[in-house]
């Protein structure tokens, strides 16, 4: 488990994250509100939104929220990688909560996923940025949606090992 | 019998001379009366080391400052150097530090100029620090606001923007255009 937290520490994305926004407020203890065209950008993570609220509960860490119609995350796939942690990751929501330190997304409100051509919706959706995992939950009373398209079948080999047709 | 008009006209040729004369002296000896500009540039006093504290009508402290200087003038604005100055707010304030400062005539306000640092003062606050090249202080309005760049570092955080607002309490401040921040989040 040791090993499995390190991996996982290591994988968060913790790099500088640049916020750009048409203007901001700065509330008593330290919580900062951004309004209009506001986007967060990370080495690989992307928000966008209307209005973004970012804390910083301890040192070092922080939390965004991001409202939006609708909120936008765009995880870039990671280069010279293979499967699905090549494939780009998109998502939508009403709302989106990001916690730095734990690294989760939580979409909230018409969520909808997509990693290629799978899709995810549903009114809430968790994806654990660090292990590009989607833990999807209906949320009260309304299921979850997910289209997985099949993998393009691979052509037949001469031996003859190929699939079956 | 033309004789009388000639007796008459000396005397009055005399006494025109006389206030003629009069006028002219009296302009002579008037006080030449300082011109304008000179009267507002040179302060009518000057306090040197000085502890400001400005209250608001119902006897609260509104400001505190130490300076090293301020220089009064007649037509009671002032010009300030070495200003430190403390907003007082209900709740808190902010602390601003700046070489400059000045005090138009009749005015509740004072600009600040360049450098001037602001420091968010309460407990609560994260050390918050922000720079521009003025700014008003505002008394009247208890607001702190500038239209120049500014730029903000805070723990893990640095932000840079055009313009800013601000209350007297160190409670809130907007950044007003083109919003830019960084975050350091570390592990």
């Amino acid at each position: 488990a040791e090993e499995t937290r390190a991996t996982l520490e290591s994988l968060r994305p913790t790099g500088p994250v640049t916020l750009t926004a048409d203007s901001a407020e700065w509330i008593e203890g330290g919580e900062m509100q951004y309004l209009g065209n506001v986007t967060l950008r990370s080495d690989t993570l992307t928000l966008r939104g209307d209005r973004m609220t970012v804390t910083q509960p301890d040192e070092g860490q922080f939390q965004a929220q991001v409202v939006g119609s609708p909120a936008q995350l765009d995880h870039a796939g990671t280069p010279g990688a293979q499967g699905a942690a090549a494939q780009a990751v998109s998502a939508r929501a009403t709302r989106i909560d990001y916690d730095s330190r734990a690294g989760v997304v939580r979409l909230s409100g018409n969520a909808r996923l997509q990693r290629g051509s799978d899709e995810v919706s549903g009114e809430q959706i968790e994806y654990i940025v660090s292990e590009r995992r989607v833990r999807a939950a209906g949320g009260t009373g309304s299921q979850v949606r997910i289209v997985i398209q099949p993998q393009a079948r691979s052509p037949r080999t001469d031996t003859g090992t190929g699939p079956a047709p | 019998m033309a004789r009388p008009r000639i007796t008459l006209t000396l005397p009055a040729l005399g006494l025109l001379g006389l206030i003629a004369g009069w006028i002219v002296f009296e302009d002579l000896g008037a006080p030449v009366p300082e011109p304008m500009t000179d009267a507002v540039e040179r302060p009518r006093y000057r306090l040197e080391g000085a502890h400001w504290r400005r209250y608001d009508a119902h006897g609260a402290p509104v400001l505190e400052a130490t300076v090293e200087s301020i220089d009064y003038f007649d037509d009671t604005s002032m010009e300030l150097t070495g200003i430190e100055l403390m907003t007082r707010g209900n709740t808190g304030g902010w602390q601003l530090r700046a070489p400059l400062g000045s005090v138009p005539a009749s005015a509740s306000r004072m600009l600040l100029h360049p450098q001037v640092e602001i420091t968010g003062a309460p407990a609560k606050q994260p050390a918050l620090r922000i720079q521009t090249d003025s700014l008003w202080a505002d008394w009247q309005a208890r607001t702190l606001s500038t239209t120049d760049p500014v730029s903000a570092t805070a723990p893990d955080r640095t932000i840079e923007a055009v313009g800013l607002q601000a209350d007297w309490d160190a409670r809130r401040l907007r950044f007003l255009h083109a919003i830019k921040a960084h975050h350091a989040p570390h592990r």
